[in-house]
């Protein structure tokens, strides 16, 4: 792997912005194939960073300042990629549920899954049943993710799945949840696909199953 | 049925197959922890079977979820989660010292606030004239103008009801001194023969976690007991939201949360009113202070729709229960007055705690910070009030910590490392009797007490990662601590704290941007845990801005001492009503700049660099 490469990954590894969206406009200059800083760098340092954070070595601002040195690099990748290195690995819609405006951790599972090469749509919090369906219908993603940070909430998991399934469009996609009042039994009894006890485990989770 | 015994109770239940061993536990009356109200999720409920008297097959097999939740060689040592475990045979086991779910007393109940005698309850001693007195006159009559001119007033209004009830007693129609009860010295709503003046209120403090009773002379304007235990609701989940989740589940619990509530206050109430020598039929006032939550509960609505966005309360203004409705000990007519809220998680003890805050509290720039498993702040600044609430979570009550404790005896509650690196503890001591002096675990202002010397001494960084290659830090060897198991701090354990630090800061800081302050002229932390909390060590984790630490001011229960006031003081009252439109509500979850401020301020320093700029 190129030295640019290394440094890119490092760089978002530790949240420089700066530094990485530099090196990244070098490297691009310099003829580095871009789908390789994508692969190489961008997604893999998304993927120590989530080791970093589940192994609890980096905390919440860690995490975050890495994931938006990711973003803010993403832009400069994305007019260079063509044929397979432009496909994205699957698309997402994901939300907080409705009653639900807490956001900090489906952001950062947002920001995580476009590290990982995924397209995302952000419905935001306090989503209701209906607005999922109709994003399902709309955008056709593989994956439904659902946060909920409060243990009344939960229950408008349960609801949205029901939802999917009345509207026949359960069948298409996987169903994740997470969220600190969550089990992995909760998500079983809903009838959701997977559960995810951090953003890291649901990027894995969604690799895993979007083939 | 199979039966289970509890130890070191010694108490034993008999439960349909099949049932968990938590609620059997709470059946029993065995008082185990249960942080996340017996979810599966955090552990609390940790109990020792005893293999010699139970056999293989009397508790379902463990679980994988079990199983990472139980400590290391827990599965080896009997030990299961009992609200993860069902009873299909007859059971032994022991509840150790860290999963007693224990009643707790604040080690500081009250401070006292010196205030002008004016209770909204009076009782006057009146002279009724003889039935055959010309003109003739109804009995009803005789006793309003008796009671009127004894009040030195016009006229009283005297309720059908009060009457009712004193014509069911002898001698009614014969008496001719009569003592009369009046609300705001016009309504009468007790009558009774003889001479009496006994005159006693109480206040009630209702805290998720605990309950304090202050009986209170409201002729001579002194507190004549004090009694504290932990809230009974605890066996439906230690916090508000594992209350109306159960409530969600079974609108039958809302009903039986009030009714152990009022058992366990019942119970306070008579012990006090025994060691003083008052009789329930003189307590005759009562003023009721809580968490929105509590006070919905208290007053038998439905709270469930403070659980969920846009968090409003069912009731927000004060309301007045009738003693005999609520089954309260004292005179069945007695009113309990319950304090407003703001919002839905600003209650009536946020509002009580501001009524103790003197006029210099509303010139220059206060906060007023309540530290509990949610934590209030209030600015005040320049006249104006700012209010918000913060999801701190159950940290600051030592719960979510591997060796998290209640405040009680044998809890660590501060930590310092010494030059040399050793790291030296100071627990909470027995009341008399035989000390076992061996620590049992961390309570709140233990947890944050290590946190702040941990990261003084660098064993653990700024951004909270433990600097070593072990994932805990070792504060008391096994063999020194009574559970036999070693007391530590864990990384998680730090992760918890950071989280919960970093809601309230960041409320704080939200408040201040609110008006663009930079300079505090005092801070005061109200609440039983705020009072044992060291303030260097408040500053030195960042819970508040930077702050000369002269500024910070440990006030205490400050909740129950407002209730007082407003016992004493009838005006009170009315002032915490004006409070209470006073206030402006930011709420947190709906601001843009939360997020930032929350993740920036999870970093364990006075003054972390903001995310923005990195």
């Amino acid at each position: 792997m190129s030295e640019a490469i290394e440094s890119i990954k490092s760089n978002v590894i530790r949240g420089k912005r700066k530094e990485a969206l530099e090196q990244t406009q070098r490297a691009l200059a310099a003829g580095v194939d871009p789908a390789a800083i994508m692969k190489d760098a961008l997604i893999a340092a998304m993927s120590v960073v989530g080791q970093k954070y589940s192994s609890g070595e980096f905390f919440l601002p860690q995490m975050m300042i890495a994931a938006r040195a990711m973003t803010e690099v993403l832009p400069l990748l994305k007019p260079h990629l063509v044929g397979a290195a432009a496909q994205k690995r699957g698309k997402a819609v994901i939300g907080t549920v409705a009653g639900d405006f807490h956001d900090i951790g489906k952001n950062i599972v947002k920001m995580m899954l476009e590290g990982a090469g995924y397209e995302v749509v952000d419905l935001g919090v306090d989503v209701p049943a209906d607005k999922f369906v109709e994003a399902v219908r709309n955008e056709s993603p593989n994956f439904v993710l659902m946060s909920s940070l409060i243990t009344l909430t939960m229950q408008s998991m349960r609801k949205t799945v029901e939802a999917l399934q009345a509207a026949g469009v359960r069948g298409a996609i996987r169903v994740g949840v997470g969220g600190a009042p969550l089990t992995a039994k909760f998500a079983q009894e809903i009838g959701a696909d997977f559960y995810s006890p951090d953003a890291h485990e649901c990027v894995e989770a969604c690799n895993r199953l979007v083939h | 049925m199979p039966r289970v015994r509890f130890h070191p109770d010694s108490r034993s239940i008999e439960v349909p197959r099949g049932e968990r061993l938590l609620p059997a536990a709470w059946k029993a009356g065995v008082g185990i922890k249960s942080v996340c109200g017996g979810r599966g999720k955090c552990g609390g409920c940790l109990v020792e079977v005893d293999a010699a008297s139970t056999a293989p097959d009397a508790l379902t097999p463990i679980s994988d979820d079990e199983r990472t939740l139980l400590p290391p060689e827990g599965e080896a040592r009997g030990f299961r989660l009992a609200c993860l475990c069902e009873v299909h045979g007859d059971v032994t086991l022991s509840v150790p010292a860290e999963s007693q779910a224990v009643r707790s007393a604040p080690r500081k109940p009250y401070t006292v606030t010196r205030v002008a005698l004016r209770p909204v309850v009076s009782r006057v001693c009146a002279q009724v004239e003889p039935a055959h007195a010309e003109p003739l006159r109804s009995l009803a009559e005789r006793l309003r103008r008796a009671i009127a001119g004894a009040a030195g007033r016009k006229s009283v209004e005297l309720p059908l009801a009060a009457l009712a009830d004193y014509s069911a007693r002898p001698g009614f129609d014969s008496a001719r001194e009569v003592t009369a009860t009046l609300h705001q010295d016009r309504r009468v709503f007790e009558l009774r023969p003889g001479r009496t003046q006994a005159l006693y209120g109480l206040a009630i403090d209702i805290g998720t976690t605990s309950i304090v009773v202050f009986l209170c002379d409201l002729a001579h304007g002194e507190i004549v007991g004090v009694r504290t235990a932990g809230n009974p609701q605890a066996i439906y989940g230690e916090d508000v939201i594992s209350r109306m989740t159960h409530i969600q589940k079974d609108p039958g619990a809302l009903a039986e949360m009030r009714r152990l509530l009022v058992g366990e206050l019942n119970r306070l109430i008579e012990e006090a009113a025994d060691d003083a020598g008052v009789s329930p039929a003189d307590i005759v006032d009562a003023v009721a202070v809580g968490n929105p939550t509590m006070q919905h509960i208290f007053a038998g609505v439905n709270p469930e729709p403070l659980g969920r966005a846009p968090y409003m309360p069912v009731l927000s203004e004060a309301v007045e229960l009738e003693a005999a409705q609520l089954g309260l000990r004292m005179l069945p007519r007695a009113r309990v007055f319950v304090f407003p809220s703001i919002a839905g998680y600003i209650g009536g003890d946020t509002l009580a705690a501001l009524l103790t805050r003197g006029p210099e509290f509303y010139r220059g720039t206060h906060l007023l910070v309540d530290v509990g498993t949610n934590g209030e702040v209030v600015l005040a600044h320049h006249g104006e009030l700012f209010a918000t609430s913060c999801a701190t979570g159950p940290v600051y009550e030592g719960a979510h910590i591997r060796c998290g404790v209640r405040a009680t005896a044998g809890a660590i509650e501060r930590v310092w490392v010494e030059d040399s690196g050793k790291v030296r503890w100071a627990a909470i001591r027995e009341n008399g009797g035989k000390a076992d002096p061996r620590p049992v675990g961390l309570c709140g202002s233990g947890v944050i007490s290590s946190v702040a010397a941990f990261v003084g001494s660098g064993l653990v960084g700024e951004d909270g990662a433990l600097a070593g290659p072990e994932k805990e830090i070792v504060l008391v060897r096994a063999p020194h601590s009574r559970t036999g198991r070693a007391i530590v701090l864990t990384q998680q354990d730090v992760r918890s704290v950071q989280l919960g630090k970093s809601a309230l800061r960041a409320g704080i800081e939200i408040l201040l941007a609110e008006r663009g302050i930079a300079d505090i002229d005092r801070i005061d932390f109200a609440g039983t845990f705020g009072n044992h909390l060291e303030p260097q060590d408040i500053l030195k984790i960042g819970l508040v801005p930077p702050t000369p630490v002269e500024r910070i001011r440990l006030i205490g229960n400050a909740a129950g001492d407002g209730a007082r006031m407003a016992l004493f003081n009838r005006n009170h009252r009315r002032r915490v009503a004006m409070l209470a439109r006073r206030v402006q509500v930011l709420e947190l979850s709906t601001r843009a700049d939360f997020q930032d401020l929350f993740v920036t301020h999870t970093a364990l320093a006075p003054s972390p660099q903001a995310l923005e700029a990195v």
